[in-house]
């Protein structure tokens, strides 16, 4: 609360245009309190998570502007998880008791960033290097686990809303809504409303590898590499020597690129010059876009909030 | 791919985090096995909305740096980065979503995380 006094009695005093260019607070989920998941709704898995901000490697600490209006990877659970339990209520009210939706939460990312910052230089961490090259360390397939036993045909018209590929009014009397209890849980938790915020952030990254600075630290990175027997003009060309699919390098052989990478990064101070250059430009685009970003992040806001409201009403 | 209305398109399907949108080697007995992702020559896919995934323009290409947008029919979320192992600038595809992707990474898809 004091914070917003002192805004406001600068605002009293000092110009209409310093008021204006006044960055807003970032907006954040209304305290709709979280609660431990129930038994029998969609199933959190809370440890391991990672940081906002990288901890430690060459990015250590670093956030851009844009970031306030993306998402983190907390936030993105509590939305899949508000999606899964209006799901499961839907399917409830079908006739499918025993409805059950992915555990979440159980394989995080390595990174928690949500303008990647570990890995948007390409790789920053020494010892992710050592260890699995380029690979995420918390790396798993990631795929579907076996909820397939439940998906008898009844139950996919009841998700989806169709069958053979026509629309399923009812199911035993019961009406389903439009597109299933997938449709619903959809209209129930809206998605985060990011695709602004990540397209700005897409031509910040873009437009920062032009500026002069970056073009000259990434040639200084390049003679660096070049002096231990890698020709690659930029960072994007030192991941992809060791792609899966075009070379048959062994995992020594990434291993040995991703150090050189992250040493000659260290060595010409190549991501710090780079943030510098893109907080820059993003800070002009966040201005000139600020309306319909602090607009977008609103409607994220009551998305998320949403989702609590959903998930705290299982209880 | 407009972003609206319906559109049929070749598509690349995958419902787990990919490392690389070229594909994957795997060793075998007999040497270095390699898979090199397409765009599907083949099969109606249904997509949510109505369209759907059909052999059209684009089949049979490299999917890596080649891909103008996409649709999450997945409960997942599942975010595509502009290089491979996830590095880079990246957008998100909330479940439900169908959409092109950024500038910055039209063309530019090269490895995708499923959240």
């Amino acid at each position: 609360m004091k914070k917003n006094l002192t805004v406001l009695a600068l605002c009293g005093t000092a110009l209409l245009t310093a008021c204006g260019q006044e960055q807003q607070p970032p907006v954040t989920v209304a305290e709709v309190p979280g609660v431990e998941a129930a038994a029998g709704w969609t199933q959190v898995v809370r440890e391991g998570w990672p940081e906002a901000v990288p901890r430690e490697g060459l990015a250590k600490g670093l956030t851009l502007p844009i970031e306030r209006y993306l998402v983190s990877y907390a936030d993105e659970i509590t939305f899949l998880e508000g999606r899964g339990n209006a799901e499961i209520k839907c399917m409830r009210a079908l006739g499918f008791p025993s409805w059950r939706t992915e555990k979440l939460g159980a394989n995080p990312p390595s990174s928690g960033s949500s303008s990647n910052m570990e890995r948007r230089y390409g790789i920053t961490i020494r010892s992710e290097a050592e260890k699995t090259g380029y690979h995420d360390p918390s790396e798993s397939a990631g795929s579907t686990s076996s909820l397939a036993g439940q998906e008898t045909p009844q139950a996919i018209a009841a998700l989806k809303g169709k069958q053979n590929g026509k629309a399923v009014q009812a199911l035993e009397g019961k009406p389903i809504p439009e597109g299933g209890c997938i449709g619903e849980s959809r209209r129930q938790v809206p998605s985060p409303d990011i695709t602004l915020a990540e397209e700005l952030s897409g031509q910040s990254f873009t437009a920062s590898q032009e500026t002069p600075e970056v073009k000259a630290a990434m040639a200084a990175w390049s003679a660096c590499m070049k002096e231990r027997g890698y020709q690659v003009a930029t960072v994007w060309d030192a991941a992809n020597l060791t792609d899966p699919a075009s070379s048959s390098s062994a995992g020594d052989v990434e291993k040995k690129t991703a150090l050189a990478e992250v040493d000659c990064k260290q060595q010409t101070d190549l991501v710090a010059i780079w943030f510098k250059a893109e907080q820059k430009i993003q800070e002009t685009l966040v201005a000139k876009h600020q309306d319909a970003l602090g607009k977008a992040r609103a409607n994220t806001v009551a998305g998320l909030t949403a989702a609590r409201q959903v998930t705290a009403a299982t209880r | 791919m407009q972003n609206s209305g319906v559109f049929y398109s070749s598509c690349f399907l995958t419902n787990k985090t990919e490392y690389s949108h070229e594909g994957y080697s795997v060793s075998t007995p007999s040497g270095l096995y390699t898979v090199l992702y397409q765009f599907d020559y083949g099969s109606d896919f249904e997509l949510h909305v109505g369209s759907a995934c059909r052999p059209s323009e684009g089949s049979g290409e490299s999917v890596k740096n080649n891909a103008a947008g996409g649709s999450n029919e997945d409960t997942a979320s599942h975010r595509v980065f502009y290089n491979t192992g996830y590095g880079g600038t990246y957008q998100t595809y909330y479940p439900g979503d169908i959409k092109n992707l950024i500038s910055a990474l039209k063309n530019e898809n090269a490895s995708s995380k499923r959240l």
